[in-house]
């Protein structure tokens, strides 16, 4: 069997069997995607780590501040990492709304969380990035699952913020995506990450097990995969809107995500401990599956471009020299339904294909959000397998050359679009 | 552990075997199609059959006036519809498929007795065809081959009246070695080789060369 045949075959198998178990995950919970009721409210510190922010903090700030959360249990916290634009300034006008505004030199993001827990006297610790927005049920739809004592971090519904242009767009279909995800890993007990904006933490995890890893690319999936060596539990809340400012741009997406992918090799290597089946779901599932779509991506990645440059291109081009370039001749083509390539491949990639349309559907009905997906799932199949491919190929020749070059620098770890 | 952590084998064994069904479904769909596609090729190899041995019939039939009756252009269409189809089936089923091979070879008896009928034609009635045997192997034998097969594809559409009939160099029989002694092709590393007109010519040439040597 030819090499391109049996990839298509292993990876539409891989694809239909991941998916098949979270489509029966969703089925099985049907019934369990109320967030519970908090029986006694406990008290809440939401933190905003700024780095050159000033465009964007007042309004995060100002999300906080419209929380449906009774003030007295709810502490906001900004705080300025060293900016050099006026992030300071702007957040000190909210310290008339009891905001608490500090500023320190600059560190990176989690030298601030660090000191936001430091200085945290709440029940529950959480952070929200500065170029995110909190929905004002947000924070109540979550602290019920802390009555639960095994719980120890609950994570919110991420989404794109107002996506504009392509590529933001996308995005907005891969956090609708990642939603579904999150909430089929919550039941799966395996979340893997703790994302930045508006995870919320038992305080007390922080006093027993430490803050966050100031080296770390990737805070936020050191700490989940830190849970989950713990055997604790990570919750997730579908009401729990919380928006992020996607990078609009090929260039801050492409650094953002090495800084992510680049992260996750790091983090999934230092608690490698985890691909067992003492931690579950987690290490027989969603590890070794998370690692085996990204190998697969990359081989199809470099599969498809050598076989588009070789056979594809080349061919085309050759094959048009053979007709001296008269493109008129291509309009004495016959098209006829017998030629299209309805075979057992490409049935089941259809198959497959017709699978994610399900989920996506599914996803977006939890979203809950009015934003028309349609046509841009057309853009997302055909552009994100691509992005990602290339994503994960580039941050794999750095995981693996040990270049970190460019990510040292402690600002750029922030979730900031500027910064990636 | 929380107690949704346990590996519930049950559901595990429940995925394997839903995809699994999925899967072979999906295969026995694919199958399914090919089949259809296969026998459609067939009823087609049928029916050229029958239409060539009715054409020659009717030669001999009208042997006195052989230019009255002439239906060889349907059937030169239906010739080269058969071709494209055997060729996508080749690549669909493979190229070692032994059902395909024996269509294949066939199919090179139906256009070499097509063609010895339009040589006919062409000398008893004076009507203008090009006739053009075109020998070629598969990519890794004959890399020209794939865009030598697009020029004729083309001009054959450009040129109505070319008649152009394709043999794979590497069958074996009689009826096709005796084509290639009688043109003298001999070495596979000459492939392409096309026979325009009765003159034979080695190695690839563009639509224009071809066009100009039939002009």
């Amino acid at each position: 069997m030819e090499f391109g045949i049996l990839l298509m075959y292993v990876v539409v198998y891989f694809g239909l069997f991941t998916s098949v178990f979270f489509l029966l995950t969703y089925f099985e919970n049907l019934g369990n995607m109320k967030d519970p009721k908090s029986k006694k409210l406990p008290s809440v510190t939401i933190t905003v780590p700024a780095y050159n922010e000033e465009k964007t903090i007042g309004k995060t700030i100002e999300s906080l501040l419209a929380l449906n959360y009774p003030k007295d249990l709810l502490t906001i916290m900004a705080i300025d990492d060293g900016s050099s634009d006026t992030t300071y300034e702007v957040a000190k006008k909210y310290e008339k709304d009891g905001v608490i505004v500090l500023t320190k030199k600059n560190g990176g993001k989690a030298s601030v969380l660090n000191l936001a827990i430091s200085k945290c006297t709440t029940d529950v610790f959480g952070a929200l990035d500065a170029d995110s927005f909190a929905a004002p049920d947000s924070i109540m739809n979550m602290v019920g699952y802390f009555d639960n004592p095994e719980v120890v971090a609950v994570t919110p519904a991420m989404k794109v913020f107002n996506p504009k242009t392509f590529l933001q767009k996308i995005q907005y279909i891969e956090y609708v995506f990642g939603l579904f995800l999150r909430k089929m890993f919550s039941f799966m007990g395996s979340i893997n990450v703790t994302p930045g904006p508006l995870t919320i933490y038992r305080k007390t995890f922080f006093d027993k097990y430490g803050g966050y890893e100031e080296n770390n690319l990737t805070e936020d999936i050191e700490i989940a995969l830190r849970i989950q060596k713990h055997n604790l539990t990570i919750e997730n809340s579908l009401n729990a809107g919380v928006y992020t400012v996607a990078p609009d741009k090929f260039k801050p997406l492409f650094k953002q995500r090495l800084r992510w992918y680049i992260g996750f090799f790091e983090n999934v290597f230092n608690y490698r401990e985890l691909f067992s089946v003492k931690y579950g779901n987690l290490g027989m599932l969603l590890l070794p599956s998370s690692l085996l779509s990204i190998f697969f991506a990359m081989v199809m990645l470099v599969y498809g471009i050598f076989n588009i440059l070789t056979r594809g291109i080349y061919q085309s081009i050759m094959n048009l020299g053979a007709i001296n370039f008269d493109l008129k001749q291509l309009l004495l083509t016959e098209y006829n339904i017998f030629f299209a390539n309805l075979n057992s491949v490409t049935i089941l990639a259809g198959l497959t294909i017709l699978v994610g349309i399900f989920i996506i559907y599914i996803a977006n009905r939890m979203a809950k959000e009015k934003y028309d997906i349609r046509l841009d799932y057309i853009g997302y199949i055909f552009v994100y397998g691509i992005l990602f491919g290339l994503w994960w190929l580039v941050s794999s020749i750095y995981f693996i050359t040990g270049n970190r070059v460019g990510w040292k620098a402690k600002k750029a770890k922030y979730f900031s679009v500027k910064n990636g | 552990m929380d107690k949704r952590q346990k590996i519930s084998k049950m559901k595990y064994l429940t995925v394997f075997s839903i995809t699994t069904l999925i899967f072979i479904v999906g295969i026995l769909v694919g199958n399914f199609i090919t089949n259809v596609k296969m026998n459609d090729v067939v009823a087609l190899e049928q029916t050229l059959r029958i239409d060539t041995m009715s054409m020659e019939v009717q030669n001999d039939l009208i042997s006195n006036d052989p230019c009255k009756f002439n239906s060889e252009d349907t059937l030169s269409d239906s010739l080269f519809q058969l071709g494209s189809k055997l060729d996508h089936m080749q690549k669909i089923k493979g190229e070692s498929d032994s059902s395909i091979e024996r269509l294949k070879e066939y199919y090179f008896m139906l256009e070499i007795r097509h063609s010895l009928l339009i040589e006919q034609i062409k000398e008893t009635c004076g009507k203008d065809l090009d006739i053009i045997y075109y020998f070629y192997s598969e990519e890794k034998n004959c890399p020209k081959c794939t865009e030598q097969g697009y020029a004729l594809t083309y001009l054959r559409r450009d040129m109505p009246s070319t008649r152009v009939y394709a043999f794979d160099y590497d069958y074996e029989n009689v009826a096709l070695d005796t084509l290639k002694r009688l043109y003298e092709i001999n070495n596979a590393e000459s492939l392409p080789v096309l026979i325009i007109n009765g003159e034979t010519h080695y190695g690839f040439m563009n639509q224009d060369e071809i066009k100009e040597l039939i002009e």
